[in-house]
Parts: C-alpha cells; sequence; structure tokens
C-alpha cells in the first residue's frame, strides 16, 4: 500500500471492526450509483440471515466515482452499522484498473482483521440475492476450501469468450475444471488472502475484467483447494460506455497470458485435468437464449483471412495459415473450424504474446476475427441442440486442448526449431 | 621549324606527364583508401555482428519490447542492420578520405560541406526512422481496427494511414535537410489540402447516401436489440 491515507483508512476501518471478524464482503465499485445499494444491502441480508453467528464486516471500496455511486452508499450507513467505506479521497476522476486497487483494499482490510473468509462482490450485478453469500462462503466456514469460484445459470451459447478459451485453457493449463474461471465474484480463505498479498499478486498491471481468472490460477498454483458454486443467472448493469468486443478479448486474454508466463513452472507439469467439487444445485436459465448471428461472425472471419494473412503469418506457423485459408472459401453454411486447429491457434497467440512478436495490444486484437470463425463454427452447430449437448461440447473442446497441450509445450521451449 | 614543333610535343608530353603523374598518386591514395575502408568496415562490422550475435541482440531486443525495430531490419535481424550500419559508414569515411587525397584542391569545400551537413543529415535520419516505425504502427492499428469494425476496405484504409505518415514525414527530412525549400513546403501542403479536400468531396457530395445509412445504422443500433446480442464474458 503506497498510500498512507489509504493505509490509515484500512487501519481506522479494521480497529472500528469487532475483535474477531470471521467475514468480510467487499463491493469494489467504479460508477455503479444504480446498483451499489442493492449490491450491498443483499450482502448484508445473507449474511444476517446465514451467519449471523459469525461476526462479519461489509466493505465498500469506491474509485473516486462520478455519478453519485458514493452518495449511495454513504446513504446505507444509518441502516447498515457494519457498513465500512474504503477508497481514496474525494475529488479527482477514477481512471482504468482502479477496481483492481479497490480490491487490493478489501484484501488488506480483510487480512487486517484476520477474517476466515474474504467474499468479493461485482457491484454491477442486478440479480443477486441473499443465498449467493451462503453458497460462497458456506465452503470456506464450514469446509476446507480456500477459494469457491461461482457457476451462473447462462443462456447454452452465452459466455463464448469463456467456452472457447478461457475455460479449457484454464483445465488444460492448470488441470481443474473450474467451468466458470471469468466469474466477475469470488471468496477466499484468509490464508489465501495472506498469499496474494504476500505474493503482491495485485500489484502488477491487471485487466478488471480478468481479475477473477488471475486469482484462480494463482490459488491453483499454489496448491489450494478450490471448489464452485452453482448460483442462478447474473445479469449486469452497465457503468459507462460498454466495451467493443476485440478490446474484452484483449483485456481477458491479456490477462490470462500473463498468468502462463508466470506459471510455466507449474503448467508444464501438469498432465490431464480433474474435476472441482460443487455445491449447491444448477439452475436452468428461463427465456429464450438470445439470437445470434452466424453469418455476420463468419463474414468477420472471412474479412480478417482476406486482410490479416500478413499480421497472422507473424504469430501462426504455415499449416494453420492454410487450413484457414481453405476454410475462408467456405460459406457460413460450411463454417466448422476444428478443435485441434483452435486450440493451436490460441496456443500460438499465447507463444506469440509471450515471444512479444509485435505489439501485444495488435496481437491480441487480432485474434478477434479467428474468435469470431470458431463462434460463427460454434454457434451453427449447436443452435438448435439442447443445453446439456452444448455442456458436452464444450467438455470435448476443452479435451482437445488437453490433448494438444504437447503441441503447447514443445513450441513453447523451443520456438525456432518446432514451428510446422 | 621542326625545332619548335619537337619542344611543342616535348612541353605537350611534358605537361601531360606532369599532369598523370600529379594525378596518379591521389587516383592511387583514392583506391588504397577505398579498399582499406571496405576491408576495415567488413572486419569492423563482422567483429559487431560476432559481438551481438554473442549478446543474443535481436532476441533481447524483442524481450525489452523494440518490435518494429527488428521488422524494420533487413531480414528481421536488427544485428544485420547495425553490422551493415558500420559497415558502411567506414566505408563512407574511406571515400571521403580518398576523395581528399586525390582532389586536394577541389574536394575540401565538398568535405566541409558534407561535414557541415552531417547533423542535419543525422536528424533527418532519426525523423524517418522514427517515422516509418510510426507508420508501420499506424498500419497496422488502423488494419486490425478497420476489419475488427467489418470495414471491407480496411487494407486501403491502413495503406493511406501508411503512406500519409511517410509524406509527412519526407517532408518533414527533406525541409530539415533544406532539399528544395519551399517547393518540399508547398507541395507537401498542396497534396494534404488535396486528400483532405478529396475525402471531404467524396463524402460530401458522392458517398452521402452511403454515410446517412451508416449513420441510421448507428442510431438504430442504439434504441433497437441488436441482432447479435450474445454475452462474449
Amino acid at each position: 500500500m503506497h498510500d498512507p491515507d489509504l493505509t490509515e483508512r484500512i487501519v481506522t476501518a479494521a480497529s472500528a471492526a469487532p475483535a474477531t471478524t470471521a467475514i468480510v464482503v467487499g463491493v469494489p465499485s467504479c460508477n455503479h450509483a444504480g446498483t451499489v445499494a442493492s449490491v450491498l444491502r443483499t450482502a448484508q441480508a445473507g449474511l444476517g440471515e446465514f451467519f449471523s453467528e459469525q461476526s462479519s464486516l461489509l466493505v465498500s471500496a469506491d474509485a473516486r466515482s462520478s455519478d453519485g455511486t458514493r452518495e449511495q452508499i454513504r446513504g446505507l450507513r444509518p441502516e447498515n452499522p457494519l457498513l465500512r467505506e474504503l477508497g481514496p479521497a474525494d475529488g479527482g476522476a477514477a481512471s482504468p484498473g482502479v477496481e483492481v486497487r479497490e480490491l487490493r483494499m478489501i484484501l488488506e482490510l480483510a487480512h487486517e482483521v484476520r477474517a476466515r473468509a474474504c467474499l468479493v462482490l461485482d457491484a454491477s450485478v442486478t440479480s443477486m440475492s441473499a443465498d449467493w453469500v451462503a453458497h460462497l462462503v458456506h465452503p470456506i466456514i464450514d469446509e476446507p476450501f480456500d477459494m469457491v469460484v461461482p457457476c451462473f445459470a447462462r443462456h447454452k451459447l452465452d459466455g463464448a469468450i469463456s467456452n472457447g478459451i478461457v475455460y479449457p485453457l484454464t483445465r488444460a493449463l492448470y488441470g481443474k475444471r473450474v467451468r466458470q474461471p471469468l466469474g466477475s465474484v469470488f471468496a477466499l480463505s484468509g490464508r489465501l488472502v495472506e498469499r496474494f498479498l504476500a505474493r503482491r499478486v495485485w500489484d502488477i498491471d491487471v485487466s478488471a475484467l480478468a481479475t477473477d481468472a488471475r486469482a484462480l490460477s494463482e490459488a491453483i498454483c499454489g496448491e489450494f483447494a478450490v471448489c464452485q458454486a452453482f448460483l442462478g443467472p447474473a445479469e449486469h448493469a452497465g457503468s459507462g460506455p460498454s466495451l467493443d468486443l476485440s478490446s474484452i478479448l484483449a483485456g481477458v486474454l491479456g490477462s490470462v497470458f500473463d498468468e502462463m508466463n508466470h506459471n510455466v513452472a507449474f503448467w508444464q507439469k501438469v498432465r490431464g485435468s480433474e474435476p472441482v467439487r460443487w455445491f449447491g444445485t444448477p439452475v436452468e436459465i428461463a427465456g429464450n437464449p438470445p439470437p445470434a448471428d452466424a453469418h455476420k461472425m463468419w463474414e468477420s472471419f472471412r474479412l480478417g483471412c482476406r486482410t490479416l494473412q500478413d499480421v497472422w503469418s507473424v504469430v501462426l506457423p504455415p499449416a494453420t495459415l492454410l487450413a484457414l485459408k481453405y476454410l475462408a472459401q467456405e460459406e457460413v453454411a460450411g463454417a466448422a473450424l476444428a478443435d485441434d486447429l483452435w486450440a493451436r491457434i490460441v496456443y500460438d497467440f499465447a507463444l506469440g504474446y509471450r515471444l512479444h512478436v509485435m505489439n501485444r495490444g495488435h496481437l491480441l486484437r487480432a485474434l478477434t476475427p479467428l474468435y469470431l470463425g470458431w463462434l460463427a463454427s460454434f454457434v451453427r452447430e449447436m443452435a438448435a441442440a439442447p443445453s446439456q449437448d452444448v455442456e458436452r461440447r464444450v467438455q470435448q473442446l476443452s479435451m482437445v486442448y488437453e490433448v494438444q497441450k504437447p503441441y503447447l509445450i514443445s513450441r513453447w521451449r523451443w520456438p525456432d526449431r518446432f514451428n510446422p | 621549324m621542326w625545332d619548335q614543333i619537337k619542344d611543342a610535343l616535348y612541353e605537350a608530353t611534358h605537361r601531360v606527364l606532369v599532369g598523370v603523374a600529379s594525378f596518379l598518386p591521389g587516383l592511387l591514395a583514392l583506391v588504397l583508401a577505398v579498399l582499406l575502408s571496405s576491408l576495415l568496415g567488413w572486419l569492423l562490422g563482422m567483429l559487431v555482428g560476432l559481438i551481438l550475435r554473442g549478446l543474443d541482440f535481436d532476441k533481447r531486443l524483442q524481450k525489452w519490447g523494440f518490435v518494429a525495430m527488428a521488422e524494420w531490419a533487413p531480414k528481421n535481424s536488427p544485428t544485420l542492420l547495425l553490422r551493415k550500419t558500420v559497415t558502411w559508414t567506414v566505408v563512407v569515411l574511406g571515400w571521403l578520405v580518398g576523395l581528399t587525397a586525390f582532389g586536394a584542391g577541389v574536394t575540401p569545400q565538398l568535405i566541409v560541406q558534407v561535414m557541415e551537413s552531417l547533423p542535419h543529415m543525422g536528424t533527418a535520419l532519426v525523423v524517418v526512422l522514427l517515422g516509418v516505425l510510426l507508420a508501420r504502427f499506424l498500419c497496422r492499428a488502423v488494419l486490425i481496427s478497420a476489419v475488427n469494425m467489418q470495414i471491407q476496405s480496411a487494407r486501403l484504409l491502413s495503406l493511406a494511414v501508411k503512406w500519409l505518415v511517410l509524406v509527412f514525414v519526407a517532408a518533414m527530412a527533406l525541409d530539415h535537410l533544406r532539399v528544395g525549400g519551399d517547393i518540399v513546403r508547398l507541395g507537401f501542403a498542396i497534396l494534404f489540402g488535396g486528400i483532405v479536400l478529396a475525402l471531404a468531396l467524396a463524402i460530401g457530395l458522392g458517398s452521402k447516401e452511403i454515410v446517412s445509412r451508416s449513420w441510421e445504422r448507428q442510431t438504430h443500433s442504439k434504441t433497437e436489440p441488436s441482432d447479435d446480442a450474445l454475452k462474449h464474458l
């Protein structure tokens, strides 16, 4: 903690807390005036309903919101004596990535009060229920787990970045089948919080989109016990202008690839994967799935194939480029990007990121048309299939990532020599 | 009469021989200087190449984030670029020494002029190098962004940006070298103004329907649900 004023605030908040605080629930926020009060109220209700015997602390850490978020939080103080407010002094503007700093402050406070569990919630969620607190905190308080990752009910084609890249990649790399690594909320045990702070996990530049994936990989590599909790659907309210697809991909994959670089020694030894324990019961999401235009996605892929060959040729081996060239000749009816080809493309981009073959922002954004090509194939194949089949298909893809892992290891170790 | 012819021939031969005698050492000195500088340049280049290869310079440079330099260098090797730069610098210096020795009376002026313009040439070279790197960076950034925005003429757009930056850089470098004087400045202003005017006319007149359709699409996409409402995260 570099800001002495903030350190003082954390110490003050900690000293005002009960002597033995078992649970800290933290809500980092930045321009979430519409939702933050509801999230804090629901968290408070969850603590009161399920953990009334445990001493707890509700912490809001706002990052200089300019939309009245702070006023919303302060308005809750009279009805909620447990609420503590962290964050920089008033004034100034919010800057990108500040929520990561707020997250670190929450963890510092949890460490200061020696909390057994620290639950981090997402201030933009509009569908949270009090049960979430129980499902996420219970495995840490009553079971020997160090990290609980949520599994939200989703429409079958939603979460495509997670389904097509982050879940299969995390599973193949770290050997744990954590179904939704980008859950945006998570619970940590006291000893895991201590490790994160000791290793300065949040001191490096990390996209706010992938703090959860970063926490997960750190926990797995530290050999902490990880489990999953089924929650209901997660609806989010936007805060400010929404990011375009290539920015989302760049933000998420940049952090995931950074983690790969940090944990090479761990993941190169991992073979296969094992299931991770679940808590709660799966919930089916109501309503029809949102429409997905495979044709538009495929056309984006074909446009990329026509114009980005020069950029891709810096990252992808000739055999892959040739396969993509043939594939781009197909119309959307023939869209079928093979699983092994897709897995190798993701691995090649991870390697290109590591080797810094070009500006990393350009590299990650250049993956967007390829991702849309994969997504078009996936949507075309699964549009009429039931949810269970889609899940089976994602598991099949993940298995291919595992099968292709030796390719990644070979290229990672000998990038010049092994270039098919 | 014969004696006069003989004297004239003798004097002419003498003058030619004196001329050749005074010309030959300078020529030999030039040849020697060029040969020696080429040899020295080659040896120094080899030495620099060996040292840089020993240091794994190309990979280090990539690790330090100077990716664009590797792309710009011949055969993607900054080592080769530096090796050639050293070799050619020594060769050019050898030529200057040789030329000085060859025409001691005439060439010092040239040497002085060359030496005086060296700082300008150095600055212009730096401007050109940075401009080329910037042009490549922007070209790629525009290309990728345009493809991701599904603009069909993404390549054309990126090439336009690249050449705009290159033309701008070339004008700056020539202005710095004081080559062409006001013609370069005027030429650039006319070219740049022309491009902007052409674009404005194209959008204002030729493509007004496309632009209005595009605006309509944007307005509709803000108010109506998209036909592709997948959540990617």
